[in-house]
């Protein structure tokens, strides 16, 4: 079954933040990459749908060190995530091989 | 610094548990980073975005969360009861219920649409007339000021004169600004075909008034208003882009409007909506001498615009005072002569609103008798559904948890059926719109609009907890032991019995109330068709001619006009005779009317005592073309030059009480001609089946001669014929002179009664289904105790009662609860009725014939409603119900 958009990006968003992926930072980083209008809601939307299939695990961190902190729910790639997003990395590129949008570009 | 509460708390209700936490502190979180980067407004604005936008996501995550469990909701009832999971899954498993009851819930859910339906279509007209303000800024301030001539024995609601109109213009505590309007009739040449428009004469705060400027261009200036001042006018919309392409160059083009070239100064916007004159598509200053203003026509029809901080009463009380003010000011024509403020939204749709609302009574009635018919299914379902409401609550269900699951279902059921009404009802308006009368105000306003749905969406909860209701409570109240010990149909049809036939008593009486109604308004109808008008409306076909007084200038110019066109007219073939009259019977032109005295009559003592008559130039071929009977006297001769007139009966009878009026001698102005009364004319009802009877003279058009009057020509055969012969006719005469209006006078006629034809028929529609509903309602009723008495049915015959008996067992018992209801009914309409009686027309509220008939009506269906099932139950095999027991 394929990603969607919002879930592909989630995907990726996870793998470059690595250890700091949790709610807040990867919103962030959806927002900052892809200028795409999501909601928090959306995103974890996306994470649960993720984490259903097996694509994606969740662990909590130690408690924050302010008061009253509370641990956090940090999200990792599993094994499979990470074949899908190796899968759908090769995928574009052979789709992408060869192909020119704008005839004019080459010979510039 | 806090997020907005209500956002919070939404997004953590809809959260699923797991996240709930999660969420919301990631959102605090960035909440807290917003405050600092971009300050308090913004963050909040942020947050309500991201509770918005995120909803759908949660929802739909949630709805997969609660599938995954996949349980029966009431075994697994959670400990929050008001969650959203349990929501989802009492949502769930109320569509499989329905899902396994497909008759059930195809009846129930076409019966929501319907009622919901109709119950919408009215209600978006009722709101869109009704309710919603007129397009216009502050449009609650709008009002129309007429002079209120009661005291004389005249009209409330006369129009102005010019005098009065200046005077009450200055009080500007009172009106912060007023306007006036007169009709105008132009027609446009020298662009193609010429075509007549209809048009307003305005005075020169008529945009202010309404508060609404031209699209493009400007209103027009005080130089503009004065007598000399240039011809300019403004365009609608429509207009401009009809014939002008939408071109907005057309600023500075001049236009030959009434035979006089005319400057483009201005184009109103699309939405606009004129005022008073509802197709009006150009303005043009009224150039009145208000300098010197006439003080004895009364020409004009004023609006204002009320001083915010004025409330009506205020107004009313103000208006008094300067009426009293202008009484002792210009004794001669302002004694008794009060000022009546009127709201402008009462005066446009104050007269349809007792019909309409009876409409939307009617309407509602029908959906609650459908309401009734599907609490009736339900209870029928919850008998054989007994056994499985027993096994939940011993499996620990709670009470409450349960009728919520039963609740449940039907608001799902009413939400269902509710969509489909509003589907329903856009169609609904669509046909509603098109068959309504013609000239009914507001009627392009009418529309679903957000209002609408949500009154759709009230009435659809409203309706599911009505006939959710009742058997939630039943169901509730079941004694689970014994539920769970007989056999699943034994006892299952003591469950609402009685309430079932308890509601089956109330639809039977609600729809003989409507019936009632419908009744009454049809017999309004029969009779307004019954009424003599006075004259004869076949094979005559009319038509309007208005002679620009631009171009026909002089009397003289307009007679000898007339003259060639009733002589071309009467000279087509086909035709009987041809006249020419000011005004046609019902054809919505009010006349004139003049005060008169007669020769030798005492002078009046005050201005109280002048009378009025209304008048008409006719052509002598007037009464033969409309079969208005002479009663005394004789008709005009042809070019008689003596000044002579025609009175109606009326006139006669309350002028000349005892004397013959015949050779009697009358005058318009203290100084003007007398015109001698050579015979008395039938009276015509010209105003409707419904209007008063007034005084009439009918005068020579050649003695008075006015611009615009209208034809009329008798046919041997189809008038509609004739219509093309007679354009080309006029046409021969005056290459720039349409002929407007054309129509027959049979459909003038049926016109004028469309209003009481259009709300008999609706108000018959909706008691029609009422009957049906009521009908369907007994036959299920009594179908299902059949079925429940079979046994019983069965000893009764093995015991050696005959089929007969049976039979008479069972319709017996419905025409016991059809009495019930009837008389219950009968009560009811007795008490209701008389509200309906500005509506009614020589039929009394409280009609023995409508009530009779509609009593027999009513049990004509119950009885065959009950007889189906009774035939059924004469049917019964006694052995095999003996054994099935």
């Amino acid at each position: 079954m394929a990603l969607n958009r919002i879930e592909l990006l989630t995907l990726l968003a996870i793998l470059r933040l690595g250890e700091k992926a949790y709610g807040v930072t990867i919103y962030e980083e959806i927002q900052r990459i892809a200028g795409s209008d999501v909601s928090m809601a959306g995103v974890y939307s996306a994470i649960d749908r993720l984490e259903r299939r097996g694509l994606v695990h969740a662990w909590r961190s130690e408690p924050r060190p302010e008061r009253g902190g509370r641990a956090r729910r940090h999200y990792g790639l599993t094994a499979p995530g990470r074949d899908l997003v190796k899968q759908e990395r090769e995928l574009s590129m052979k789709m992408w091989r060869g192909l020119v949008l704008n005839p004019g570009e080459r010979r510039r | 610094m806090k997020p907005p509460t209500l956002s919070r708390l939404l997004l953590g209700w809809l959260a699923p548990r797991n996240l709930r936490e999660t969420l919301l502190d990631d959102l605090d979180e960035m909440f807290a980073a917003k405050v600092e980067q971009e300050g308090p407004r913004a963050a909040r604005a942020w947050y309500r975005r991201q509770a918005r936008s995120g909803l759908a996501s949660l929802v739909t995550m949630r709805a997969r969360t609660a599938g995954s469990t996949g349980s029966a909701p009431a075994v697994s009832a959670p400990a929050s009861g008001f969650g959203f999971d349990s929501l989802i899954r009492d949502t769930r498993y109320a569509l499989r219920m329905l899902r396994r009851a497909p008759a059930f819930t195809a009846a129930a859910v076409l019966t929501v649409a319907l009622g919901v339906g109709a119950t919408t279509t009215v209600f978006s007209v009722v709101y869109g007339l009704l309710v919603k303000p007129l397009p216009y800024p502050a449009a609650d301030r709008l009002v129309m000021v007429w002079q209120d001539m009661r005291a004389r024995g005249g009209p409330a609601t006369e129009w102005a004169t010019p005098g009065n109109f200046v005077d009450w213009q200055a009080d500007t505590s009172l009106f912060s600004s007023m306007a006036s309007i007169r009709g105008w009739r132009p027609t446009l040449t020298g662009m193609g075909d010429p075509e007549s428009f209809t048009g307003e004469l305005v005075t020169q705060r008529y945009f202010e008034v309404l508060g609404i400027r031209p699209a493009i261009g400007r209103t027009f200036t005080a130089n503009e208003m004065l007598p000399t001042g240039p011809r300019v006018v403004i365009l609608s919309d429509a207009i401009w882009r009809r014939r002008f392409g939408g071109d907005p160059g057309v600023l500075g083009r001049r236009v030959v409007l009434g035979s006089e070239p005319h400057e483009i100064v201005g184009v109103m916007p699309a939405g606009f909506r004129p005022v008073i004159i509802n197709d009006a598509d150009l303005w043009r200053p009224d150039r009145l001498n208000l300098a010197n203003p006439s003080r004895g026509a009364v020409v004009l029809r004023v609006i204002a615009r009320l001083p915010s901080g004025l409330a009506m009463e205020q107004a009313a009380v103000a208006a008094r005072t300067l009426g009293q003010k202008l009484e002792t000011q210009y004794p001669q024509t302002n004694t008794s002569v009060a000022i009546n403020v009127v709201s402008l939204q009462e005066q446009t749709v104050g007269e349809a609103r007792p019909g309409l609302l009876v409409l939307l009574g009617a309407v509602v009635v029908v959906l609650l008798i459908g309401c009734v018919n599907i609490a009736n299914l339900l209870l029928a379902r919850a008998s054989s559904r007994s056994r499985e409401i027993a096994v939940r609550t011993a499996l620990g269900a709670a009470r409450g948890r349960v009728m919520r699951q039963l609740l449940t279902e039907s608001l799902v059921l009413a939400g269902i059926g509710g969509v489909l009404g509003v589907v329903l009802s856009y169609w609904g308006v669509k046909g509603l719109v098109r068959i309504a009368p013609a000239g009914a105000p507001r009627l392009a306003e009418v529309g679903i609009d957000p209002a609408v749905i949500m009154f759709a969406a009230a009435v659809t909860g409203l309706a599911g907890v009505l006939f959710g209701l009742a058997p939630a409570l039943h169901m509730a109240r079941e004694h689970l032991a014994l539920a769970l010990k007989a056999s699943g149909r034994g006892t299952a049809g003591v469950v609402g019995r009685q309430t079932r036939r308890v509601l089956i008593v109330a639809e039977v009486a609600v729809a003989l109330v409507l019936l009632v109604g419908g009744g009454l308004l049809l017999r309004t109808f029969v009779q307004l068709q019954r009424v003599d008008l006075g004259f004869d409306p076949s094979n005559v076909l009319v038509g309007a001619v208005l002679p620009p007084p631009a171009k026909y200038r002089t009397p003289e110019d307009r007679t000898v006009f007339y003259d060639q066109v009733l002589e071309r007219a009467a000279a087509l073939p086909g035709v009987k005779t041809a006249a020419i009259a000011s005004v046609i019977p019902l054809a919505g032109g009010g006349d004139s009317d003049m005060s008169f005295t007669i020769e030798g009559a005492p002078p009046p003592r005050s201005p109280e005592e002048s009378s009025a008559t209304w008048y008409r130039l006719v052509s002598a071929s007037y009464l033969e073309t409309f079969g208005v009977p002479l009663r005394r006297g004789r008709n005009f001769a042809a070019r008689e030059a003596e000044p002579v007139v025609l009175i109606n009966e009326t006139m006669a009878r309350r002028h000349f009480a005892g004397k013959d009026a015949v050779g009697g001698r009358m005058r318009f102005s203290d100084d003007g001609p007398w015109f001698r009364i050579v015979g008395i004319a039938g009276d015509v009802k010209g105003q409707g089946a419904r209007a008063e009877l007034r005084g009439q003279t009918y005068i020579p058009y050649w003695q008075l001669p006015e611009p615009g009057v209208a034809i009329a020509l008798k046919t041997h055969g189809d008038p509609e014929v004739l219509s093309a012969p007679l354009r080309h006719a006029v046409r021969e005469i005056d290459p720039d002179m349409p002929v407007s209006n054309v129509a027959t006078m049979s459909s003038l006629v049926a016109d004028s009664i469309e209003e009481p034809r259009f709300l008999a028929l609706l108000v018959g529609i909706f008691a029609a289904l009422a009957l049906l509903l009521a009908a369907i309602g007994i036959y299920g009723v009594l179908s299902y105790a059949v079925s429940q008495r079979t046994a019983e049915i069965g000893v009764r015959l093995a015991l050696g009662a005959g089929g007969r008996d049976v039979f008479s067992l069972i319709v017996t018992d419905g025409l016991k609860l059809t009495l019930i209801g009837v008389a219950i009914g009968v009560v009811t309409s007795i008490l209701v009725a008389p509200a309906l009686s500005t509506l009614l027309f020589e039929v009394q509220p409280i009609d023995p014939v409508t009530f009779v008939a509609v009593v027999g009506m009513i049990l004509a269906v119950a009885i065959c409603a009950a007889v189906i099932p009774a035939r059924r139950g004469m049917r019964v095999d006694p052995l095999t119900a003996l054994r099935t027991e």
